[in-house]
């Protein structure tokens, strides 16, 4: 149906990893210590660990599903038939954008209080949003060399961290596990909206070389970025106290030495992560409507910038993350597996 | 199957070129004789040979000595003869007059039998003005050979040939500009240079129309793959031993008469900051003066851009000690730090741009003067702070610090739109304008290869000469990134030491 992407259009399996670490370790590790906290109090890092596991299941779902169709789209016509695949396509249009959505107004957001509080919003949106928009255009290849030099040279500041001599407190880790499991339950949970962003791979797939070798690289991401949030949530639990803690919004920031330049430089993160929800979104369109990928490209960015206008408080866009968080969830952990076990049954039925 | 339109259209077209064949050698012979330095003459009233050459191209000491002595012997009746009695190599009987005209302008003398013979003898005695190969004067390097290229594409395919001599070189000369005429030499080793490169290079080459090319730095521009960047696509070297490397890792290199330099390509823009030094020098020495060099860049594309998102924007970043010390500097500055550092910058700009025209010596004093004497005195009225004018000072040495002389420009550029974004929103800014800037690298291609390799496509194994530079042992693979069909340079052997004491 689709013509596969062309050798000169592909990246090395490696890039797999580059992937999985840009669209994990996005604009979600500045909250990510207080998010955890509230539920599994310090034994959060126990939480991180366990949903980092449950990921890397579903990776490999993903992959085991992937290497017998093409992308997310191709699985669903095959399963649902045209109309009916045709139709829920449209809910990964929603999703990726939403994704793109809720980072650029977290980001902002961020920037808002900390450097530029009188600037209005939507400049900030803008200037967001046209870069994203550049980088996404410029073509698949160019969004992962962005984030090539992204994890290279930006997430190395996280290490710029304040680390006061004798003020640390080990202590404050233990005992270890004395929550009960249905708060680690909730934890976890919430942890693994901070895992999402993998799933831009069910688009991404074709344009990777040699794929299933890339399975191996993806999950060396995933553990790559499990531990920059095991090092951003440790930090400030044994430096804070946990009902200090639970008031500060962005800890990471407050913890951070560079926090201004830091905080700037993450955009540079950010426009890869950006760029990718994006490019996916458009795809999605492209491959479902036949439509070609720079108009379905305008038309998502333009309705992400203008709904990115309607947030303006911090209650909205806690109940917007909130939202997103619950989406993932269910996306991630009961419609992958249902489709890898439906996609399954149709593949043994054909055989029989 | 023809129809009459076409035919007639033929007929049009022959007719056209024919009258283009109809011109003879002595509408050649009139069209030169308006200029005053155009020669024609009988050799004597007895032999029948008629000389033509235009005096400012050729030797008039070969014709004198060589020439003039056998067209005056009556014993050399035909033109067959006297190619081979007159003792220079080269000689020729022609009868096109294309060949002949071509060989009239590029210095040879034409002998002609009667005034309207068609066959004429070419005896080439071009007048060579050539300066002597002298020190590289803006790829200055303290060890390591001391010679450059000069204008004459012989001189410098010379100076390679002798550093490469295997029959693997191979050279093809191509003639660019309608009008200029240049002869244009491109270079690769065969069984080593990629093919694909080779072609690109060639197409390009001659795909290239332009009427007047007066030097390599104009085919570079007319064939780099981005012509909008302003940063330098192909490496432009007057050092021979450079070319010779480049050559033996896999590059492709041209080079053009009348120009003292050569362009590399494929480049990458790691490369323009190592400099041929590094390669003589003891490997922990050169990879610590590379890394001090990649800094320097760093710090003179950005460090005036901070001091505006600093004072500007977050003055929670300036730690308490330099607290004072910056206040007390700008405390009686009239105007804002974004004026304050343009204003500085472009005295800087204007001083080395004053300096570049200038004749050294003048540039010298200038230099003294602008770096001491303004300096001193605007900080002494208080129109800029002494901490900025140090800044300043450091940016404009450390852009000195890259070897090619291109790349020097593109940083001295590249300051700017950093200045005017961290005005706009401080470090954001600046960090938007560093996202612009990182799309374009990743995009730039030079010749097809990728701009930022070996970074990005990732090639840990290119580090060990691009960014590192690791012991010349180490170095036995060529770039990755550029294909070529050798990959391997030589099979490293270690040495096996004599065992110690301990291990006996």
């Amino acid at each position: 149906m689709h013509p596969e992407a062309k050798v000169t259009k592909q990246v090395s399996p490696f890039f797999a990893f580059f992937i999985v670490t840009v669209m994990q370790v996005g604009v979600g590790i500045f909250t990510l210590p207080r998010t955890m906290i509230v539920d599994a109090g310090h034994d959060g890092w126990i939480a991180i660990v366990f949903s980092a596991v449950l990921v890397s299941i579903i990776i490999r779902i993903i992959y085991a599903m992937l290497n017998k169709g093409d992308t997310i789209i191709t699985i669903q016509n095959k399963v649902f038939g045209k109309t009916l695949g045709s139709f829920i396509s449209l809910f990964w249009v929603f999703y990726y954008s939403l994704f793109v959505l809720i980072t650029l107004v977290a980001y902002v957001e961020i920037l808002n209080v900390w450097i530029f509080p009188e600037v209005s919003l939507w400049v900030l949106y803008l200037i967001c949003m046209l870069l994203a928009y550049n980088y996404t255009t410029s073509g698949f290849r160019a969004i992962i060399g962005g984030s090539l030099l992204a994890v290279l040279f930006v997430l190395p500041f996280l290490f710029f961290s304040h680390l006061p001599q004798g003020q640390l407190h080990f202590g404050s880790l233990f005992p270890i596990f004395d929550h009960s499991l249905h708060e680690m339950w909730l934890s976890t949970k919430t942890m693994t909206f901070q895992f999402l962003g993998f799933e831009i791979l069910l688009m991404a797939y074709p344009f990777i070389k040699q794929a299933p070798r890339s399975h191996k690289w993806a999950q060396i991401g995933l553990v790559f970025s499990m531990i920059i949030y095991l090092i951003a949530f440790i930090l400030p639990v044994i430096y804070f106290h946990e009902r200090h803690l639970l008031t500060i919004i962005w800890p990471t920031l407050t913890l951070w030495k560079m926090e201004y330049i830091g905080m700037s430089i993450w955009l540079l993160v950010l426009l890869p992560n950006m760029a990718f929800g994006l490019w996916s979104a458009s795809r999605v369109v492209k491959q479902t409507f036949n439509l070609s990928q720079r108009h379905s490209l305008r038309g998502v960015t333009l309705v992400i910038f203008g709904c990115a206008l309607l947030f303006t408080t911090r209650i909205e866009i806690q109940s917007l993350s909130a939202f997103t968080n619950r989406l993932g969830f269910y996306t991630i952990f009961i419609y992958i597996p249902i489709l890898f076990l439906l996609q399954a049954l149709i593949i043994k039925r054909r055989r029989l | 199957m023809l129809t009459t339109g076409d035919l007639m259209f033929k007929k049009h077209v022959y007719k056209k070129l024919n009258l283009k064949k109809g011109k003879t050698l002595e509408d050649l012979i009139q069209a030169c004789q308006k200029s005053f330095d155009f020669v024609s003459y009988q050799a004597t009233e007895k032999a029948p040979f008629h000389l033509h050459y235009i005096k400012s191209l050729v030797d008039e000491k070969q014709i004198d000595s060589h020439i003039s002595s056998y067209t005056k012997n009556p014993e050399l009746p035909t033109l067959i003869d006297l190619e081979q009695s007159i003792p220079i190599e080269g000689t020729k009987i022609i009868q096109k007059i294309e060949e002949i005209e071509q060989s009239l302008l590029s210095g040879h003398v034409i002998i002609q039998v009667t005034k309207h013979d068609n066959e004429v003898l070419a005896v080439p005695v071009q007048q060579k003005e050539q300066r002597s190969v002298d020190i590289p004067e803006n790829e200055f390097t303290v060890i390591g050979p001391k010679e450059a290229f000069i204008e004459s594409l012989d001189v410098n395919l010379n100076l390679i040939r002798k550093r490469l001599p295997v029959p693997e070189l191979v050279i093809k000369e191509f003639i660019v500009g309608s009008i200029s005429k240049s002869r244009v030499a491109v270079l690769h080793m065969d069984g080593i240079t990629n093919t694909q490169l080779v072609q690109t290079l060639t197409e390009r080459i001659n795909e290239v129309d332009y009427d007047e090319i007066v030097d390599s730095s104009q085919i570079t521009q007319l064939i780099s793959d981005n012509p909008n960047s302003y940063f330098p696509q192909l490496l432009e070297t007057e050092r021979p031993e450079r070319v010779a490397s480049a050559l033996v890792e896999g590059k492709v290199v041209f080079t053009m008469e009348g120009s003292p330099q050569a362009m590399i390509g494929p480049t990458n823009l790691l490369e323009f900051f190592s400099s041929p030094d590094d390669h003589y020098m003891m490997w922990p020495l050169s990879m610590f003066f590379r890394i001090i060099r990649l800094l320097a860049v760093l710090f003179s594309v950005l460090a005036t851009s901070v001091y505006i998102a600093v004072t500007t924007y977050h003055h929670e970043v300036i730690p308490d000690v330099l607290l004072n010390t910056m206040v007390a500097s700008r405390l009686e500055v009239p105007y804002p730090p974004i004026i304050e550092v343009i204003l500085l910058e472009l005295t800087v700009e204007l001083l080395r741009e004053a300096g570049a025209r200038l004749p050294s010596r003048i540039g010298q004093t200038i230099g003294i003067v602008g770096g001491i004497v303004i300096g001193t005195a605007v900080v002494e009225a208080s129109l800029a702070s002494s901490v900025l004018l140090i800044l300043i000072g450091l940016t404009a040495l450390s852009s000195f610090t890259t070897p090619i002389y291109q790349m020097g420009n593109t940083i001295r550029i590249l300051r700017f739109p950093f200045i005017i974004f961290a005005q706009w929103f401080g470090f954001f800014g600046m960090a938007i304008c560093l996202a612009i800037h990182l799309l374009h690298l990743i995009k730039l291609t030079s010749l097809g290869y990728p701009y930022l390799s070996p970074l990005y496509p990732f090639r840990v194994r290119d580090f060990r000469d691009e960014i590192l530079k690791l012991p010349i042992q180490k170095l036995e693979n060529r770039p990755e990134v550029l294909r070529s069909q050798k990959k391997k340079r030589f099979i490293s052997k270690y040495r096996k030491h004599p065992p110690k004491d301990i291990e006996e």
